[in-house]
């Protein structure tokens, strides 16, 4: 016989196992959805009846029940005989001859759309999408069939995350590098497993399009007994323009997952080559950038940002400071710092040196000391019809010779000042290293810069 | 919790609401996730729970309340989700990862039976125990954070720490021997 005590101390032990912390993916999404939908307003009406009139007595009670009976029979009667007439609803317009254009909207869908990652998808209104589209994979789940769906792609250089959480142990959500059929076939291959005398579950492979690319489908139709056979996957693979894609639906319920191609039918790549104009933090300049770069949304003042798929997540590639209104600057290495009576290049110059900028922290491998010595090359030239300077890290080469390129500090950074304003843009020079980023689009990005009247 | 961070998000400021969310959340998902003994599960019921809280909190009369209450909607919350799984078919098994602290004072035999008897609960009784064993919080705290009398904490503690008893005594039982006694 167990005593109360070890109850007590067994169940204390085993419930404080496990996580404590809420994943962030959940918060965000809730949160999303707090953004875009409105409470319930209570109304209360306490004085209608009169304070008073709150507790009423049985009989009075009575009374007006009885009263409203009567009313409605009274209704009722009168409507049978005749002698009263309710409003009847108005005639209705003929419908055209040329019924309108039925929208997504009309057919109750609704478009996500995923520019970093080269997607969007058409999905019910009862999807709940738990990803934000400046993320690099869509992540949703039907509230009505508990299928749960993810689609994402791979970067330029072919690295792609085919899944957020494994089925199983033959089920691998590592980063692969795909860059043909063939290397993105194999990023989904059913991984041998020999654990306990079980082997993997049986894939079947069909050819198909998606959004008219060559594509291949794999379902999973069997699990070797006597593993549980509960957990219906299958992924769709294509590539386009390059980049991998995979499309994974999941499911708990069956093992053949409902309304595949309705879902997959829903899904298109976006055009990524047409750069894009976008304008600065109070209009005081544009410039344009690859059309699949993406601009989060900023929260601070004088402050742009674009980021690009990179493997299954973004990565900020592009950062632009400029002016605050009242003159002042606030540039961010390691750290920030506001600089005031920037007026010329060299105060601009001196200020991204500062100190400041570049303070020691904390990190899971220990104590960062940022050094301020990596500058490889350095120059002038001219952004938006004013005169320029450059310095950063030479792009190539730099990561071959000790690595430093990776360090959080390291921007190709480029800046101006034109009637006042002051602006500096810092290319991420992990990214040009990594061909996230080529020289070719930075050039472009340069040579689209122009300063706007605000 | 800051009262007058539920009274701005009871106006419908959203950014009191998240800082309200983001200081409840943990406390929320850990509580879900013991409850459903799933993370996916919990994530959904987190996320769902944080949306309804939302939606509730104009009604809610006393903001001094807020915590309590929260814990109710989670609660209600993870029912649904134990309704909507039951009625799958084919559910996977899915039980959280041992800690590893744990392991050397739970066995894994023990574990099992544990998450058995733990799976034969109700919900509320599941909170019951969460509550009382995960926050400590004695009987008449119970009774006020999920808004239920004291004799109904004490009758769903009881059921629920009978059938654990249960599950616990079943692991000690010696393992019958193939064939016949001589």
């Amino acid at each position: 016989m167990t005593s109360q005590t070890d109850i007590d101390r067994i169940l204390g032990v085993w419930l404080s196992e496990g996580a404590d912390h809420a994943p962030e993916d959940r918060l965000r999404a809730a949160l999303s959805e707090v953004s875009s939908t409105s409470q319930k307003r209570i109304v209360r009406l306490p004085h209608l009846l009169g304070p008073s009139d709150r507790s009423l007595p049985p009989a009075a009670l009575f009374a007006v029940i009885g009263v409203a009976i009567l009313a409605i029979v009274g209704l009722g009667l009168g409507v049978k005989a005749g002698f009263i007439r309710l409003p009847m609803p108005t005639q209705l317009p003929a419908p055209a001859s040329s019924p309108p254009a039925t929208t997504n909207a009309d057919r109750g869908l609704v478009d996500y759309r995923y520019p970093a990652a080269g997607f969007e998808i058409s999905l019910p209104e009862e999807w709940n999408v738990t990803s934000t589209p400046d993320e690099a994979a869509l992540t949703a789940r039907s509230d009505a069939t508990h299928i749960r769906l993810y689609v994402s792609s791979g970067d330029s250089a072919g690295r792609l995350v085919t899944c957020q959480r494994s089925a199983g142990p033959w089920e691998s959500c590592e980063p692969r590098v795909a860059t043909d059929r063939r290397s993105l076939g194999q990023a989904i291959a059913i991984l041998p497993q020999d654990d306990h005398g079980v082997g993997p579950p049986t894939a079947r492979l069909r050819q198909i399009t998606l959004d008219g690319e060559p594509a291949t489908m794999q379902s999973v139709v069997a699990y070797e007994y006597p593993a549980a056979g509960s957990q219906a996957v299958t992924w769709v693979v294509a590539m386009h323009s390059g980049r991998p894609y995979v499309v994974r639906l999941s499911w708990s319920v069956g093992r053949e997952i409902p309304d595949v191609a309705s879902i997959i039918s829903g899904f298109r790549f976006l055009a990524t080559g047409e750069p894009v104009t976008h304008r600065g933090p109070a209009g005081t300049y544009a410039l344009s950038v690859p059309g699949d770069w993406v601009e989060p949304t900023s929260r601070k003042s004088g402050y742009q940002s674009f980021t690009v798929a990179n493997g299954g997540r973004t990565r900020t590639v592009l950062k632009i400071r400029s002016s605050l209104p009242g003159g002042a600057i606030e540039l961010c290495l390691t750290h920030c710092a506001t600089f005031t009576d920037v007026e010329s290049l060299d105060d601009l110059g001196r200020a991204l040196h500062d100190p400041q900028l570049r303070q020691s922290f904390e990190s899971p491998y220990g104590t960062i000391t940022p050094r301020n010595g990596f500058i490889l090359v350095r120059g002038e030239t001219v952004l938006g019809g004013a005169p320029a300077r450059f310095e950063g890290p030479a792009s190539g080469g730099v990561s071959a010779s000790g690595g430093f390129s990776d360090s959080a500090e390291l921007y190709y950074h480029v800046w101006t000042t034109h009637e006042g304003v002051a602006v500096v843009l810092s290319f991420d020079s992990w990214a040009m290293n990594r061909g996230l980023v080529s020289d070719e689009q930075v050039d472009a990005i340069l040579q689209s810069f122009r300063f706007t009247d605000g | 919790m800051d009262r007058i961070l539920v009274e701005r998000a009871q106006r419908g400021d959203r950014e009191a609401f998240a800082q309200l969310a983001i200081a409840a959340s943990d406390r929320l998902y850990a509580v879900a996730l013991r409850v459903l003994r799933d993370a996916d599960a919990a994530g959904d019921a987190l996320q769902t729970a944080l949306v309804k809280i939302w939606h509730g909190l104009p009604a809610l009369r006393d903001p001094d309340r807020f915590d309590g209450w929260s814990y109710q909607v989670v609660v209600r919350q993870c029912h649904s989700e134990i309704r909507a799984r039951r009625r799958r078919p084919f559910e996977l098994a899915l039980h959280m990862e041992a800690a590893p602290v744990g392991d050397a004072q739970i066995g894994v035999a023990l574990r099992d039976e544990l998450e058995r008897g733990f799976s034969r609960l109700n919900a509320d009784q599941r909170a019951v125990l969460v509550l009382m064993y995960y926050r400590d919080l004695s009987v008449g705290e119970i009774a006020d954070t999920l808004g239920v009398s004291i004799g109904t904490v004490k009758s769903r503690l009881h059921y629920a720490r009978s059938a654990m008893r249960a599950a616990i005594e079943a692991d000690a039982r010696p393992v019958p021997q193939e064939g016949r006694p001589a």
